[in-house]
């Protein structure tokens, strides 16, 4: 019980020390300006009106939260590591009585801290503008935020694990891929399984069931079509999903990071 | 020394992307007079600036990536949001696809049939993931499509109009939204209009100007009306090589001369009917409408398919 409190103050301090890095470095301000953008871009249309165009609006708005958040998440996890490593800031923190589990643990709560703080942020921005046009999202939106929180949580250990193995571009260029493909991937794996036998036949059911299927936190289409919210199994079993991948993901990293000579 | 590559990087892409939308709408006024034709139609000058320009070219492929994107978008908004896809080879051959088909009280309403097409999130029954396949049924838009009615398409209109804006030589966009508009009777003037405008900037479509002859032939019975649409498109449809055509401006070709034989029909103008039917059976020698027309005419039926003229407004 004592490990486990002491564990916990670890991991909060060294999140704690991410998002503060974040914020004295005017990480966040990216986001900020982001969402100043995104604003007056949905100003600007809006203006031609908006009758008739409420799911494309939805459609559009979502599309961008999810495009944002992802981007927002990957760069965020994607120099955790790498910059202390880089700026030598890793030597006086791994002097600690902390591990280096307990330091990847912690940069991924920060990053994954910071990237769920900026979803929120887009989401209330987007939300405002569709508000001020009269364009209801409805309560299925909630369930969105959710999964995409739990998406974000899957993309943060992705990258961060990603970022122990390669340079920082290469690591978001591979974790953009990840993300942004991840819906064509699924539909051609879907599209060529049944049309081949035998051994093809298992290899494909294998890359589907071990690359993470990140397309099915993405509830968009449901909230811009106006569908009813999703049963709580399907939430349960994506939650489970996310933190078994979350665990994955950082448990490599943290072997990777074990062995790494800094 | 800090490492702000990453971020130097972001914020550089971020400036390019803010310049280019910049230079972008500059140059989008500029070329503005050259890309936008007139409500005559463009010129044969205007059509050879709109062919030079390096920019008008640049601005044409952003604009058809637009429209096409959009047009996709209506096929989703139709159905609700569920993905189609056109069936493999394979599924064509096994016969075993999940089915995907239109009520019959849609496709009286105009809806397509869909005898080539299937869900992209496959069947409980025929998924092969599992649990995986079963929450994907969940989060996603889907629902069972063999007997499926469509959403209100008035609701696509504004996605029509989006998308002949965007561009306007879009012409599936003029003749489908006609369509879409035309589901509305009180709203024929304003279908053709809409193709009116989509002729203007389109002065050379086959399909939009058979379309507004159909819409006077069958929708508002002004046979008169028809005979110049009709034929303009039979003209244009007769200079081009014939091998250039596609499937849709051949359908709108074979179309023309059926339309244009029922106009003439329905005016009493036995003769330019027999010789329209004539021409058309040339190329198109299955055509029921031009073989229709010489049948009646064999069996001296002919007369009493002339329509009576409309009352004249007080």
């Amino acid at each position: 019980m004592e490990t486990v409190k002491r564990k916990l103050i670890i991991w909060k301090a060294l999140a704690y020390a991410s998002i503060l890095e974040s914020v004295r470095r005017k990480d966040i301000y990216v986001a900020v300006i982001l969402c100043v953008l995104l604003f007056g871009t949905a100003t600007t249309i809006g203006s031609f009106g908006v009758k008739g165009l409420e799911i494309f609006f939805k459609d559009v708005a979502l599309t961008i939260i999810g495009l944002l958040s992802t981007v927002i998440a990957i760069l965020f996890s994607a120099r955790q590591i790498a910059e202390e490593v880089s700026r030598r800031t890793v030597y006086p923190l791994l002097a600690r009585p902390i591990s280096r589990g307990d330091l990847l643990f912690g940069k991924f709560l920060g990053a994954y801290a910071l990237s769920v703080f900026a979803l929120l942020l887009f989401a209330g921005v987007c939300a405002l503008c569709l508000a001020v046009y009269s364009i209801p999202l409805g309560t299925v939106f909630l369930q969105y935020l959710l999964l995409r929180a739990f998406a974000l949580g899957v993309l943060c250990a992705l990258t961060i694990m990603l970022s122990l193995f390669m340079t920082p571009q290469a690591t978001t260029t591979i974790a953009m891929l990840v993300a942004v493909g991840s819906s064509t991937f699924a539909g051609a794996i879907k599209l060529l399984y049944p049309g081949s036998e035998g051994m093809k036949q298992n290899i494909l059911a294998g890359v589907y069931y071990v690359v993470p299927q990140l397309n099915l936190f993405d509830m968009g289409k449901k909230v811009s079509y106006g569908w009813s919210a999703v049963p709580l199994w399907a939430i349960g079993f994506l939650f489970l999903y996310a933190v078994m991948y979350c665990a994955l993901f950082l448990f490599i990293g943290a072997l990777r990071f074990k062995r790494q000579a800094l | 020394m800090r490492d702000t590559t990453l971020w130097r990087d972001i914020a550089l892409g971020a400036g390019a992307v803010v310049l280019t939308g910049f230079i972008g709408s500059v140059l989008a006024t500029r070329t503005a007079p050259v890309v936008e034709v007139s409500g005559a139609g463009m010129s044969p000058r205007m059509q050879e600036n709109l062919e030079q320009s390096a920019t008008a070219s640049l601005f044409g492929q952003f604009r058809s990536s637009m429209a096409d994107f959009l047009w996709l978008k209506v096929d989703k908004y139709l159905h609700n949001g569920v993905d189609l896809r056109g069936l493999t080879a394979d599924e064509k051959a096994r016969q075993d696809e999940d089915k995907v088909r239109t009520t019959a009280e849609d496709v009286a309403q105009g809806f397509e049939q869909h005898e080539k097409e299937t869900t992209i999130i496959p069947s409980a029954k025929k998924d092969w993931r599992g649990i995986l396949g079963d929450v994907e049924r969940a989060v996603q838009p889907y629902e069972d499509m063999s007997n499926h009615k469509h959403r209100d398409p008035q609701e696509a209109l504004p996605l029509f109009r989006l998308m002949t804006a965007s561009n306007p030589n879009f012409i599936p966009g003029y003749v489908y939204g006609a369509a879409m508009i035309a589901r509305d009777k009180k709203k024929y003037a304003e279908a053709v209009a809409f193709l009116k405008e989509g002729e203007a900037n389109n002065p050379n479509s086959i399909e939009i100007k058979t379309e507004i002859g159909m819409f006077y032939d069958a929708k508002l019975r002004e046979y008169e009306k028809a005979v110049q649409p009709l034929t303009e498109a039979l003209v244009i449809a007769a200079r081009r090589d014939p091998s250039t055509l596609t499937d849709d401006e051949k359908e709108a070709w074979q179309n023309a001369f059926r339309w244009l034989v029922l106009s003439y029909r329905y005016q009493g103008e036995r003769e330019k009917a027999h010789q329209t039917a004539l021409a058309g059976l040339r190329l198109f020698p299955n055509d029921a409408a031009c073989r229709s027309q010489l049948q009646i005419e064999r069996d001296g039926t002919w007369r009493k398919y002339v329509a009576t003229p409309k009352p004249s407004a007080p």
